[in-house]
């Protein structure tokens, strides 16, 4: 996962459900160091939540991205994150 | 502190492994039947993939690791660097024994294998859970594991086990204890002052999930697991431990008046006796007219 151009994860999960998982392993990609490069903030939901999780990223133009990942996988998480990624690069390589 | 599982019956009884029989090549005659070779040492419990591999000792270290901690706090790690762990670990080691240095070094963080860790759960909650070894079946053989199946789908711990997960092991369900660590680990608001500043980012990282607290806190009977999640774990934590409250039902009871209780206690007994003698004083009555009702029942 690209995380060079995010500034800003909000990761909120019910642990007792099975729907977190993806809300889980996402927290997982982020870098050792992630938290110096941006701000990181987990919720933990009460156990009678409905919501199994949900991550919110902000990119470093300003672009938000919601996703409710109760019925996601991982990959598709991840690709959901990449693609804007990928433009901030490619503007990245243009410029110089 | 002693230990608070019993040995199972294979290790108290010291068995011996077969002996070595040493035999010679001889023409003259065929030499005895050798003895089967054991598959196992006699003292190592069966089980159903070979004893040393890797997944039967994690499977044996999980089973003693939920066996023998009352409570048990799952968290989940992301990508902790190895000098945060040594720094967290430092941190609430000098911590805890500050508060109770006897309890302080049983307490340990433990990095599990979260689908080998819910498999051994299963069988901690399922197989054999007063760990009797009544039937001599160890944790690790097939029985065991086909006879928790079932469990995979109710058991309230199995979600918890995904993705990065580690565990806190305390040798006593001890509130004040309890406080310490989730003040110091997983902080609500502000982190607490004056901590190594490696332990801090570390302790940024770690999410707490829930916990298992085993047995009963006063009693301290086994196999009888209940699930807390953070803020259950919480609330636990701002409660007084056994001992005081203890003392305070004993002055409540000093002050309020004991002797009212033990005498409306007392005075069950002392109507049941009163009960039993009249009756008593009723058949003897019968009795001296020459007809005991004992006599007449056997006749």
């Amino acid at each position: 996962m690209i995380v060079r151009y995010i500034s800003n994860v909000t990761i909120a999960f019910n642990p007792f459900s099975p729907r977190a998982r993806t809300a889980r392993l996402f927290m997982s990609l982020l870098p050792p160091d992630a938290r110096t490069m941006m701000k990181v903030n987990t919720k933990v939901l009460p156990r009678t939540s409905e919501l199994g999780g949900s991550i919110h990223v902000v990119f470093k133009d300003g672009k938000e991205v919601k996703l409710d990942t109760s019925k996601m996988g991982i990959t598709d998480v991840v690709e959901e994150c990449d693609r804007h990624s990928r433009t901030l690069q490619r503007k990245d390589a243009l410029t110089g | 502190m002693p230990p608070r599982l019993p040995l199972p019956a294979l290790l108290r009884a010291p068995s011996t492994l077969l002996p070595r029989v040493r035999t010679y090549a001889s023409i003259a005659h065929a030499p005895a039947a050798a003895p089967p070779i054991a598959r196992r040492a006699a003292t190592q419990p069966e089980s159903h993939k070979a004893a040393s591999t890797r997944k039967t000792q994690l499977h044996r270290t999980y089973l003693s690791l939920i066996r023998s901690s009352p409570l048990l706090i799952i968290f989940q790690h992301n990508n902790l660097r190895a000098v945060e762990w040594s720094a967290l670990r430092r941190e609430l080691k000098n911590a805890l024994t500050k508060l109770d240095a006897a309890s302080a070094p049983l307490t340990t963080i433990n990095l599990v294998r979260p689908a080998l860790f819910s498999s051994v759960l299963r069988v901690a909650e399922g197989f054999d859970k007063e760990h009797r070894f009544d039937n001599g079946l160890a944790g690790t053989s097939k029985e065991a594991y086909k006879s928790t199946l079932h469990l995979k789908e109710t058991l309230d711990l199995h979600p918890l086990l995904t993705a990065n997960v580690a565990t806190l092991s305390m040798p006593v369900v001890a509130p004040a204890q309890l406080k310490l660590i989730l003040e110091l680990m997983f902080p609500e608001k502000r982190s607490k002052k004056g901590l190594d500043p490696l332990a801090l980012s570390g302790l940024q990282k770690l999410v707490l999930l829930g916990a298992r607290v085993d047995g009963h806190v006063a009693g301290g009977r086994i196999g009888e697991g209940r699930v807390l999640d953070g803020d259950q774990l919480r609330a636990l934590s701002q409660l007084k431990s056994v001992e005081e409250m203890r003392g305070e039902l004993a002055a409540i009871l000093q002050s309020v008046g004991g002797g009212e209780l033990v005498r409306s206690l007392g005075s069950v007994g002392l109507t049941l006796t009163r009960t039993v003698d009249g009756r008593r004083k009723m058949l003897e009555e019968g009795a001296s007219d020459g007809k005991p009702v004992e006599e007449t029942k056997a006749e």
